[in-house]
């Protein structure tokens, strides 16, 4: 049995062996989700957007290098995200380990993962947006040069031109 | 002055209306300035700045070196005027987005305003997730500006006289005239639409407090996927598009929109003039009804074997749903990409791809080759039929109502199949051009039909790191199957004529 699982585990066949999670990233489970379907997984990946109502539970999304995918959560798991990324920061990233379902039953056929951990990876932490000085003088330039056109237009029409 | 060529002359009137519109385009661009200002989003308030002070100074220089139309515009100026407004527009509107960081290069950011304009929804934009409000805005409005028909109401509200309007609002691929006038009528278009916007917006942003989006992002994204759906756009303010919300509700308030979006204004106006019968007589709604159920059983019968589907939710919002979005072109994609492509089954993909071809009402917000051609070619084929069983004599006449009944004649058939062929040969260019780079023959026609159907659904093959000479094709595409082919065929033969004279007037006294 175990040359056997230890065999498909070369092969590259996700396998929970002992109960482990699958780690796997957002594009493969995306990718081939009948593979994964059923399987614990754990993703690494940076809370996005908004914390969303759902019966019984939250949704929050999670960005890898690759993709997103919703995770549904127990709210009081939830809880313990703090910073979602958008524009102005960067997320928690966190390792989530849940159920992947490729269908999901209680949640009318959706792609997601049910997670039941969260291990915080790195705290979120706020984007720096420099201002361009050049892009600056870019658009002061060519402000002026519009207006110098458009004052130029205006003297024809009062010309009669 | 006066002995200025006539070609020369001609080109000029061409260069000064697209001169107007890329002016207008400059004044849009405030919307999204203003939205920089208002979130503090700095480095987009620079960006905005840029990309409004030059669209400014193009249009200006546009209207100051060319000379206002002397007479009426010709059709072929109308037309090429509508066609170089919209492809100046591209470039212009792609300069903030260049600016922001979140495009690879120039040329993907042309790729997602002509997607934009013209209401596909393929997107090459990278880390949508950390964009800005402010981009969001710009992203969500060009759709919305290209869905109603940006040139003639350009020139309405900005020109001040505007001869042979009707060219160029034909040449933007309208002819529905709901009032006498042709600034009454794209006036009338935008009244309808701005109704809808706050109607709409209200619905959506009720439903995003629903889900627990807080009051400032609920209303954001309600404006956003508002005008998404209703100008058949498909674009969302994250990658996930509307997965994003894991919500039967968000998604189910969208439909009427997506549905509204990509009826014929004329409907629009007939029903709100209150002539409600049209909405079930008119040969558009027969077609979209008829196609939508037929796509969507040839893609349900193909889909349980393979898709691993759960439930009778599960067929509504992930099937029905992709299929109406499919119908409508709008693009909202209620399953991801990669996923589709890999579970869906080739059957499932092609059903989905004859209804992004079909599409939805001419004179609409909507894509593809638009019922009223479809119904023509199919009652066309009827009266061939009836021809043959009938005995030799017997005088065969079929009917289409679109507004009043038409009798079908020669010129009707012709005109609607030589628009439905030109979108073959674009399609199967399309797809000759994605296979030949390595891309799966059923993937390859999904996602050609979804950019000649102007749709934006799709199985991954549209993404940043594809070769330059698919994005250029796909810009084309969308471009051609907007405009439905006139207008920019006659760009290319005035360029070519403007081209041709100055060759031989050069050296000339």
């Amino acid at each position: 049995m175990k040359r056997a699982l230890f065999a498909l585990f070369l092969l590259g066949l996700p396998v929970p062996i002992l109960g482990q999670p699958v780690s796997v990233n957002v594009a493969s489970l995306l990718a081939d989700p009948a593979r994964y379907d059923g399987q614990k997984v754990s993703i690494e990946a940076e809370a996005i957007g908004d914390r969303l109502h759902a019966k019984h539970g939250t949704w929050v999304n999670f960005l890898d290098t690759t993709a997103a995918v919703g995770c549904f959560f127990p709210t009081s798991l939830a809880k313990d995200i703090r910073h979602l990324g958008g524009y102005e920061l960067k997320g928690d990233v966190f390792r989530v380990t849940g159920v992947f379902h490729a269908s999901c039953p209680k949640h009318g056929g959706e792609l997601d993962i049910h997670a039941d951990r969260l291990e915080l990876l790195q705290e979120g932490r706020p984007t720096p947006h420099p201002i361009s000085r050049a892009k600056v003088a870019l658009a002061a330039g060519l402000s002026l040069a519009s207006a110098l056109l458009g004052f130029e237009i205006s003297r024809g029409r009062t010309k009669g031109v | 002055m006066a002995n200025r060529p006539v070609g020369r002359a001609k080109s000029s009137a061409v260069v000064y209306y697209a001169g107007w519109v890329t002016l207008w385009l400059g004044l849009s661009m405030t919307i999204p300035l203003l939205t920089a200002l208002t979130f503090q989003e700095w480095p987009d308030f620079v960006n905005f700045w840029a990309g409004t002070a030059l669209a400014l100074f193009v249009g200006l220089a546009m209207i100051l070196l060319a000379r206002p139309a002397q007479g009426e515009l010709s059709w072929m100026e109308g037309f090429a005027a509508s066609a170089l407004s919209w492809v100046v527009c591209m470039f212009l509107a792609a300069f903030p987005y260049y600016l922001s960081g979140h495009f690879g290069s120039y040329l993907d950011a042309c790729f997602d305003v002509m997607s934009g304009f013209t209401t596909t929804g393929l997107v090459l934009i990278q880390d949508l997730d950390h964009a800005s409000n402010a981009l969001n805005m710009w992203r969500h409005l060009l759709t919305f500006l290209g869905g109603q028909g940006m040139v003639v109401l350009a020139l309405t509200l900005l020109a001040r006289s505007n001869p042979g309007a009707f060219k160029l609002y034909a040449g933007e691929a309208k002819d529905q005239r709901l009032l006498p006038s042709v600034g009454g009528t794209a006036l009338a278009i935008w009244e309808i639409s701005l109704v809808y916007l706050l109607l709409g917006t209200l619905a959506m942003f009720l439903a995003g407090l629903w889900i627990g989006l807080p009051p400032v992002p609920a209303l954001l994204h309600g404006l956003w996927i508002f005008m998404s759906a209703w100008s058949t756009g498909g674009f969302a303010p994250n990658s996930q598009n509307i997965v994003y919300y894991h919500s039967l509700l968000y998604e189910a308030v969208a439909i009427p929109i997506m549905i509204a979006g990509s009826m014929n204004f004329g409907l629009h106006y007939a029903a709100w003039t209150g002539n409600r019968r049209e909405i079930f007589k008119n040969i558009e709604s027969v077609v979209f009804v008829t196609v939508l159920v037929l796509t969507f059983l040839i893609g349900i019968s193909a889909l349980p074997l393979q898709g691993g589907l759960v439930g009778p939710l599960g067929v509504f919002r992930r099937v029905a749903y992709t299929f109406i979005s499919a119908q409508t072109t709008t693009g909202l994609q209620p399953v991801y990409a990669p996923a589709m492509a890999k579970t869906w089954g080739d059957t499932a993909l092609f059903g989905a791809s004859l209804a992004m071809l079909f599409g939805a009402s001419a004179s609409s917000t909507a894509g593809g080759f638009k019922g009223i051609r479809v119904g023509t070619l199919f009652k066309a084929l009827s009266q061939e039929l009836k021809r043959l069983l009938r005995p030799e004599r017997a005088v065969v006449i079929e009917k289409v109502h679109f507004y009043r009944d038409v009798i079908l004649d020669d010129t009707i058939v012709r005109s609607s199949a030589l628009i439905v062929l030109l979108y073959i040969l674009t399609f199967f260019g399309g797809v000759i051009l994605t296979t030949a780079l390595g891309n799966p023959i059923a993937l390859s026609i999904f996602e050609v039909a979804s950019a000649t159907g102007n749709t934006g659904l799709s199985v991954g093959i549209t993404q940043a790191s594809e070769p330059w000479t698919l994005k250029v094709a796909f810009i084309l595409i969308f471009f051609v199957a907007r405009m439905e082919f006139i207008s920019v065929l006659v760009l290319v033969g005035y360029l070519l004529g403007v081209l041709k004279s100055s060759v031989f007037s050069f050296g000339r006294p």
